[in-house]
């Protein structure tokens, strides 16, 4: 990092007049004030970031060393080639001051607002990772599986709910069979990952060397036979082989000081444990054990949740953490699997996020521009929604383009601590401790874990949004898998609108209460999560069916009728709330559909199409095909953005043929 | 109205001779479609409607049972199952679970019996054409 070339490190002679009570700030005006965009509660004391309308030139260095910085470096180390993106999404923009801690940052803060070259001052939060991180060692067999009908022979793929859920009563009393996200079918006849497809675990570290991780790690190849000390790549970062630690800038990951949990070794293992290796658990895109699973990119962020829980724990700022995601995505990453996020509330709409949380808003928009496959014109961010049990998601995840995950049981309902309502999109398995029967642990999320942090164990148990967020990043990683596979492609946004509608229904189980125990016994109100959960419940094979292709519905000639698109929105299609002039109120409204005059044409429509109750109805009048645009919410009742927090904009084409002959099974004869 | 009577008779006492000539000449084959077909054309267009495809694979099995694999548009084909009858150069079937099919058809089939036409008995417009084809095994495979 000390080559970052726009790294402007100030004399030491720039401190020698500090005054230990910090530089006279006059009282700040709102003009300042306004530039500040965040609050100061939960930031590191000793730096902020800047965003500057200019290069820091020798005068405005001489500026903010008299105003305390003792260093001011760019916050992204820019990558040859993609300048322009950089520019695009103002990364070139954003500056790292450092400060004595002694100094009062907001002080500093209203201080370098006065400067007309400051746009912004953004105090440097402490992100928090959404599990309460405690881990239970797992103490099943590990002995191979050997049942004929076994996928793999990993021996505790059977523990793993999350895959296929049989409502074995012995997790849960109230579990659900197919409370799961559907992927063994994907496994047996579609793909099991795909070792072109790099997901970086933005998170604590993984332990690369683990046994059911080291075989899907990804290496970068140029360091890894490079010369240790030297930055073989000239990608900025020295020895960087299976990522990079942001929390010390160093090569070396911090898997074991005061804060780790194992929490990114953990979610690394959902995403792509190393499967059929008839050891350990199985991962949703780990491959067949053939070599063919996606690659871990470890990006470490965390050591532990820097608060007063943690104490002594480092990380994630804004400022480490958007360097990772920017590592990323410069580094070849198609997924970022985002464990983390603010607090629910902290920020009510997006437009409240955009202005406070300027550097890695813009670093994961960075992301997902860059294009680092074959399959999609930029890459995917996936968050977790959080642990608040809060009814709206927290940022950056509730940025209605970004995918936010909320978390169920293996009841197949809403855990006690999920957040939901507003800016979450999507929901998968994310664990629960507290379901009867109280017997194990079989009920949170079983994957790898550092021995060092588990009891010796090297497998074991966690529940948060944090478990829930990786297998949805996984699902998202076999779909691109299987799209390369097909040799498909897709926009982002096209993807995006796969994945989201993806899902299963889950709200109709969402009625009456659910009781669950901490220190004693509680009860959600069910109701309250109806329309709130996503647009329903992560579904894999969906996925790669929709990525195959959606056969055309089938309408008669003649008739009003309703048309099935389940195949297009999953069965959660019932649930949704779809975009246009409605007509009606509650379950029973109308959504009409706008289409153009040549769609009118190519149907003969009589009447204007609308959705209700999850089904199209169109009323054709002559043979023909034709494609009706319907857009929905992905998640929640409203689209998010601007000064709302809301769900994601989504849509799909909908490919009709009208006949005069129709069976209601959708035959052709 | 005697001529007429001597006529009468002589084509009364020729009529034996005149049916057992008929043994020579070619009965019509009885009709068969057993085997597998794959539509060809739709009405009078190629296999498409309004640019969408259309691909259709119907193996009527011997015994009375079909199985038919279905793609419209894109995706993966589906795959239907059921009974079909031929009366009288008239195709009826249902589908398993007991659902009669949308419409009976008119079946002709050309002399080189490789081309099926199945014209709808309730909306004659749609007419659907198949030829003699084995059905790929990829598709049978990869069915849903």
């Amino acid at each position: 990092m000390l080559m970052l070339a726009a790294a402007l490190l100030l004399p030491a002679s720039c401190v020698e007049n500090l005054d230990p009570n910090g530089p006279a700030v006059p009282t700040p005006s709102t003009q300042v004030l306004t530039k500040v965009a965040n609050q100061s509660l939960d930031s590191d004391s000793g730096t902020l970031l800047l965003r500057l309308s200019q290069a820091p030139d020798a005068g405005l260095m001489d500026l903010l060393r008299a105003k305390g910085a003792v260093s001011v470096e760019r916050l992204f180390t820019s990558t040859p080639g993609k300048e322009e993106l950089e520019q695009r999404f103002g990364l070139d923009q954003w500056y790292l001051v450092a400060f004595p801690d002694a100094l009062d940052k907001e002080q500093m803060a209203a201080s370098f607002a006065e400067l007309d070259a400051v746009r912004t001052v953004e105090y440097n939060s402490f992100f928090h990772k959404t599990s309460d991180c405690i881990t239970y060692p797992y103490t099943g067999p590990v002995t191979p599986a050997t049942k004929a009908d076994a996928i793999f022979n990993d021996p505790m793929l059977r523990d793993q709910w999350q895959y296929a859920n049989h409502g074995n009563t012995s997790i849960a009393t109230t579990a659900y069979a197919g409370g799961d996200i559907n992927v063994e079918p994907v496994w047996q006849t579609l793909t099991t990952g795909d070792n072109a497809i790099i997901v970086a675990v933005i998170d604590e570290a993984v332990q690369a060397t683990h046994p059911d991780l080291a075989a899907n790690m990804w290496f970068n190849e140029k360091e890894r036979n490079g010369k240790p000390g030297v930055d073989d790549d000239g990608n900025g970062y020295i020895d960087d082989i299976n990522g990079f630690n942001f929390v010390d800038m160093t090569a070396e990951y911090d898997l074991f000081s005061i804060g780790n949990s194992g929490h990114g070794t953990h979610c690394a293992g959902s995403i792509a444990a190393v499967n059929n290796n008839g050891q350990g658990v199985s991962g949703v895109a780990g491959g067949s054990g053939k070599g063919d699973g996606v690659r871990i990119m470890s990006c470490q962020i965390f050591t532990g949740n820097q608060d007063e829980q943690h104490p002594g724990s480092r990380g994630a700022t804004v400022s480490n953490t958007a360097k990772a995601i920017k590592y990323a995505a410069d580094n070849g990453a198609s997924l970022i699997s985002c464990s983390y996020g603010y607090s629910a509330g902290a920020f009510k709409s997006d437009n409240a996020y955009m202005k406070q949380g300027g550097a890695e808003a813009d670093a994961i928009h960075y992301f997902e521009a860059c294009k680092n496959n074959d399959v999609l014109d930029g890459n995917v961010a996936i968050f977790s929604s959080g642990n608040d049990g809060k009814n709206f998601a927290g940022y950056p995840g509730a940025l209605q383009d970004i995918i936010s995950v909320s978390a169920f049981g293996p009841d197949y309902l809403p855990t006690y601590y999920t957040n939901y309502g507003p800016g979450c999109n999507i929901t998968a398995p994310g664990g629960e401790a507290y379901l009867a029967p109280w017997t194990s642990y079989a009920a949170l999320i079983l994957s790898t874990l550092p021995p060092e942090l588990n009891d010796g164990k090297a497998y074991g148990y966690m529940q948060g949004t944090s478990m829930a967020c990786p297998h949805v990043t996984g699902v998202a990683a076999l779909g691109l898998a299987y799209a390369r596979k097909l040799g498909k492609h897709f926009t982002v946004q096209e993807f995006k609108n796969l994945l989201v509608t993806s899902a299963r229904d889950f709200d109709t189980r969402l009625n009456g209460t659910k009781t669950y125990a901490v220190s004693s016994r509680k009860q959600l109100n069910l109701y309250e999560y109806r329309k709130q959960m996503g647009s329903g419940a992560i579904d894999a094979w969906l996925l790669c069916m929709q990525i195959e292709g959606i056969p055309c519905l089938t309408a008669k000639v003649g008739e009003n009728q309703w048309l099935d698109i389940s195949p297009y929105f999953g069965t959660a299609s019932i649930n949704l709330t779809y975009l246009g002039r409605t007509e009606g109120e509650g379950n029973n409204t109308k959504y009409y559909i706008e289409v153009s005059d040549e769609v009118k044409n190519a149907l003969g429509l009589a009447e204007e199409p609308y959705v209700q109750y999850g089904r199209l109805w169109v009323h054709p009048t002559k043979i023909g095909a034709a494609k009706i645009t319907v857009k929905a919410v992905g998640g929640g009742t409203e689209v998010g953005g601007g000064d709302k927090i809301g769900g994601m904009a989504i849509h799909h084409d909908i490919s009709i043929i009208a006949r005069n002959l129709k069976s209601s099974n959708g035959g052709w004869l | 109205m005697k001529r007429f009577h001597a006529i009468a008779a002589i084509l009364l006492l020729a009529l034996p001779f005149l049916s057992a000539n008929c043994h020579h000449e070619p009965e019509e084959d009885p009709l068969v479609i057993d085997g597998q077909w794959q539509i060809s054309h739709f009405s009078t267009k190629s296999v498409s409607i309004g640019g969408q495809t259309v691909d259709i694979y119907i193996d009527f099995q011997t015994g009375g049972n079909f199985e038919m694999y279905q793609m419209l548009g894109t995706g993966r084909y589906r795959k239907f199952t059921g009974t079909w009858k031929l009366t009288d150069k008239m195709l009826t079937g249902s589908y398993t679970g007991g659902q009669a099919w949308a419409s009976s058809y008119e079946v002709i089939m050309d002399d080189s019996r490789t081309q099926l036409t199945l014209t709808s008995t309730t909306t004659p417009q749609e007419i659907s054409t198949y030829r003699k084809q084995t059905i790929p095994q990829d598709v049978i495979n990869n069915a849903l």
